[in-house]
């Protein structure tokens, strides 16, 4: 009977999985680049909702994104979109010009906090990195 | 039912899904409408993406889009610009990125045009065509 509740339960799995690939789900996010918003003090984590379901075709300035990372494709980063394309940057920092224009299919994304590796380094990031939109911090 | 369906959506999202293609720009490796299938599991598995894979990756430039190319440059590698033009240099491919070139040079647009592309665009490996 223990054994038909598991596998009653291990039948939900495929469908648990779609729901975090597709809907939604609940993040972890660590580091510094995005202070004050996130992990004030040192070491702290913050617990989010992150909405995937058709985010791509509303990203608006402001939004805070979970990414792959363009320099490694194994880690995922938290930013915030800072314009979209067709717009004007005025670059902080390391970038080569002081002034770009976002290309189409591409987002600017920066940390909230100058201790960021943003498009600042890696440049205009494409769409199709961007995992899912950070819609409601659960903790803190 | 709800889960038999998310079962096949999971199957075709993380591990074979079989494409369609269109174009000519893998010629003679790829017939212009051919099928292929995909080897979906190096999405996430990038570390196991080597040089002249045959992929599948989203367009930088369009996340509704997918284009069929060859993997020609991994990260640190010098890449020539466009292999019928050697004058015109070398471009070092960036962490985390790669350089895609298709197999029929004349007939492609590709990294030679729009530059390297983040590895963690690439969704798939061709294993069949």
């Amino acid at each position: 009977k223990f054994v038909s509740g598991l596998l009653l339960a291990g039948s939900w799995m495929p469908v648990a999985v779609v729901v975090n690939d597709y809907v939604g789900s609940v993040m972890a996010i660590e580091g510094r680049s995005m202070r004050p918003a996130f992990n004030e003090t040192d070491g702290a984590r913050s617990w989010v909702l992150v909405r995937k379901l058709w985010v791509l075709d509303s990203l608006r300035n402001r939004d805070v994104v979970v990414l792959r990372s363009p320099q490694n494709p194994e880690a995922v980063v938290v930013k915030r979109i800072v314009a979209t394309e067709g717009e004007e940057v005025r670059t902080r920092g390391t970038y080569p010009k002081p002034l770009t224009v976002v290309p189409k299919g591409h987002v600017w994304v920066e940390g909230d906090n100058i201790h960021s590796v943003d498009s600042n380094t890696y440049g205009p990031v494409p769409t199709g990195l961007i995992l899912g939109k950070v819609s409601y911090v659960l903790h803190p | 039912s709800l889960k038999v369906n998310a079962i096949i959506v999971l199957i075709y999202s993380h591990f074979v899904e079989i494409g369609n293609t269109e174009g000519m720009s893998m010629l003679p490796t790829i017939i212009d409408g051919e099928f292929v299938v995909l080897d979906k599991t190096v999405s996430q598995r990038t570390n196991t993406l080597r040089l002249g894979d045959c992929v599948v990756a989203i367009k930088p430039s369009n996340h509704k889009e997918a284009v069929c190319k060859r993997i020609t440059g991994m990260p640190d590698d010098y890449v020539l610009k466009d292999p019928r033009y050697p004058l015109e240099g070398y471009v070092k491919v960036p962490k985390g990125h790669c350089w895609l070139t298709g197999d029929n040079l004349p007939a492609s647009k590709d990294s030679r045009h729009t530059g390297p592309v983040p590895l963690a665009l690439i969704k798939g490996r061709v294993t069949h065509a």
